[in-house]
């Protein structure tokens, strides 16, 4: 979870990255209860509306699920839909640049593949 | 009772105690102070005496015309309509004029009866056989009656609070152009007065052909002049 | 309660204080009202609490005139700079006095936040430095409940941790009771993060009410090479550019579509910087929502 959120993007969105972070990296785990929309609003002091509009949304996208009366979960089938989103945003975002900027500098793919087993990281 | 005016009675209370019971202590002080001396140093020779009228008199100018400053913005600013201060301060007025009467007159019949001596008017030095004294204008008139008294008291401190009210919320809203300005206007019309003689006329009448329904009657212009302020008071704003 | 501002204008002498600003609130939600010094924002705020008359123009709340209407005012309760109170009262006083003119008083809040603010009861105001001042001013804002509370800059002398308690207590009670806060302040940086909706006011008129989400959303810079940049900003709404040798830095009001296919450095723009922006004298302003 992120330790702070700032005014430049859009506050629902953070809140949305964060808990996806959180559900991705196992630190909230399947069926376990997401924090209220007071709680993240108190952790961050943000205004309630905001942290409401980001778990709607993730709501919607059939990330979690709300049970009514007891609060937000995270679901199975949830983590796995962001584990697949992620990884489509993970080919676009990182894959796609990485092989062009190799073609700019004349990359082979074999060269490309031994960079990726090199050892170091 | 309306919170509301609850609220604003308790905030002129609150306000108002304070210069009330000072006023008090150094008043009563310096008249008990003024009984001592006289009997310690000079024996039953010479003997002060003053009546409190003419200093609850002042009172009522002075809180008069504070009382603008001090109440009425704190009032509109906590959301309180106008109408309710003009309520409130009224009666406030009224009730500060009767206690204070009350106070003053109490206080001067309690020292007659502690010292035996019955003393005249606003104050009294006697030296000996000779005696200078200078009356309350109850003596001018009719009995010295304590409720008489009250009464006057009463009557001429209700005018002034409430005329000095009057000026107060006149220097408040139209500021010292105004405020001076109605005073130099009231200046005129009193020399005017002279001039003209009506103005001895009516003070000869006072003193002569006098009743003392007058003070009733001066009771009553205290709240017609009172009425006058609502004028000022319905769009004031604050600054 | 319902906020509607009609053509609202106010003059001092030669002065145009407030110039016909329009516009209205209909939910409850914490309003944050910008602008530089002079703009115009406390004399609304007076207006609106019934301390001052219009001009021309009026103010509705509940389609009624707030001045002189008590059933309106003991709703609305607004918090100044400072002079909130009669100096010579005790805070106990103060606090009573408070009590008795607002029928959603919170006692409990109020005994709650004096003894975290450590507000000695019995002093005078007049007594209190200017942090415990304004810390009375915030406790009486909060615990009056008011439907309509206004905050006009209350944290004179507030140190940073008390301004901290400040809007702590300020998201709690909002959140237990949601009313209509309007937030007026200079340390726009340290509540931004609260605000649902902005209004901006410029020289007495209104250049921009948005919900806060969308201006971050919509308010970003590009940095690149100067070329790149103009090329980026032909048809967008340029706030402001900066320049050092073939670097260039634009600051654009719009949607971010079509950045990601550039080269350029992308950044968000944090609100108190959209509203220095968006006030500097002669920006453009015929393509803003108002």
């Amino acid at each position: 979870m992120k330790e702070k959120l700032d005014d430049r993007r859009p506050i629902y969105i953070q809140i949305k990255e964060s808990i996806e972070d959180s559900i991705i990296n196992g630190t909230l785990k399947v069926g376990e209860r997401i924090p209220s929309t007071n709680e993240l609003a108190k952790f961050y002091n943000i205004n309630p509306a905001t942290a409401r509009q980001g778990m709607n949304e993730l709501a919607q996208e059939n990330i979690i699920e709300k049970q009514r009366g007891v609060g937000m979960f995270v679901t199975e089938r949830g983590k796995d839909k962001l584990l697949e989103h992620r990884k489509q945003l993970f080919y676009e975002k990182y894959v796609v640049p990485l092989k062009s900027e190799a073609a700019k500098l004349h990359i082979s793919d074999e060269q490309l593949f031994d960079m990726l087993k090199k050892e170091g990281n | 009772m309306d919170a509301q005016l609850k609220g604003s009675f308790y905030y002129v209370l609150t306000n108002t105690k304070r210069p009330f019971t000072i006023f008090w202590i150094i008043l009563g002080g310096f008249m008990f102070l003024s009984y001592g001396m006289s009997y310690l140093f000079v024996g039953s020779e010479t003997v002060v005496s003053y009546d409190l009228s003419f200093p609850i008199y002042i009172f009522g100018a002075v809180l008069g015309f504070n009382f603008v400053k001090n109440c009425i913005p704190y009032l509109i600013r906590i959301g309180s309509s106008r109408t309710n201060i003009f309520l409130v301060t009224g009666l406030s007025l009224i009730v500060l004029s009767i206690l204070n009467g009350l106070v003053a007159n109490t206080l001067y019949g309690l020292m007659n009866k502690i010292s035996g001596e019955v003393f005249q008017g606003i104050f009294t030095i006697q030296t000996g056989n000779e005696s200078y004294s200078f009356t309350h204008i109850s003596d001018l008139i009719m009995e010295n009656t304590w409720f008489n008294r009250v009464v006057i008291d009463t009557s001429i401190g209700f005018f002034l609070l409430a005329s000095f009210f009057l000026l107060g919320l006149i220097f408040y809203r139209y500021g010292y152009i105004g405020g001076f300005g109605t005073l130099g206007l009231l200046l005129t019309l009193m020399v005017f007065g002279i001039a003209k003689e009506w103005l001895i006329d009516f003070l000869k009448y006072i003193f002569t052909d006098f009743h003392f329904t007058f003070f009733y009657q001066l009771f009553l212009t205290g709240i017609v002049i009172y009425l006058i302020s609502y004028l000022l008071m319905r769009r004031l704003t604050i600054d | 309660m319902n906020i509607r501002v009609d053509k609202l204008s106010k003059h001092y002498r030669q002065k145009k204080v407030l110039n016909e600003v329009s516009f209205q609130i209909d939910e409850p939600k914490i309003y944050g009202l910008l602008g530089r010094n002079g703009a115009g924002k406390t004399t609304f705020m007076e207006i609106l609490a019934g301390h001052q008359l219009p001009t021309s123009g009026e103010v509705y709340v509940n389609s009624e005139i707030p001045f002189d209407n008590r059933s309106i005012l003991e709703h609305i309760c607004l918090i100044k700079e400072g002079n909130n109170f009669n100096r010579e009262l005790k805070v106990k006083h103060v606090l009573k006095t408070y009590s008795l003119f607002y029928p959603n008083w919170d006692e409990a809040l109020a005994n709650t936040l004096v003894q975290e603010y450590k507000l000695p009861i019995q002093a005078k105001v007049k007594a209190l430095s200017k942090g415990m001042e304004s810390a009375l001013g915030v406790i009486v804002g909060l615990a009056s409940n008011a439907f309509i509370t206004i905050f006009d800059e209350p944290y004179i002398g507030l140190d940073a941790a008390a301004r901290k308690k400040f809007y702590d207590m300020l998201l709690e009670q909002y959140e237990e009771r949601p009313r209509t806060i309007i937030f007026s302040t200079h340390l726009i940086d340290e509540v931004s993060l609260l605000f649902e909706e902005v209004l901006i006011l410029q020289n007495g008129e209104l250049i921009l009410q948005e919900k806060a989400e969308m201006l971050r959303e919509n308010a970003y810079s590009v940095t690149g090479t100067k070329e790149e940049v103009e090329a980026f900003i032909q048809n967008k709404h340029v706030m402001k550019t900066k320049q050092l040798a073939n670097m260039m830095t634009a600051y654009i009001f719009g949607s971010q579509v079509g950045v990601e296919q550039t080269d350029l450095n992308v950044e968000g723009v944090p609100i108190q910087d959209l509203m220095i922006y968006l006030t500097e004298e002669g920006v453009e302003k015929e393509w803003m929502p108002n």
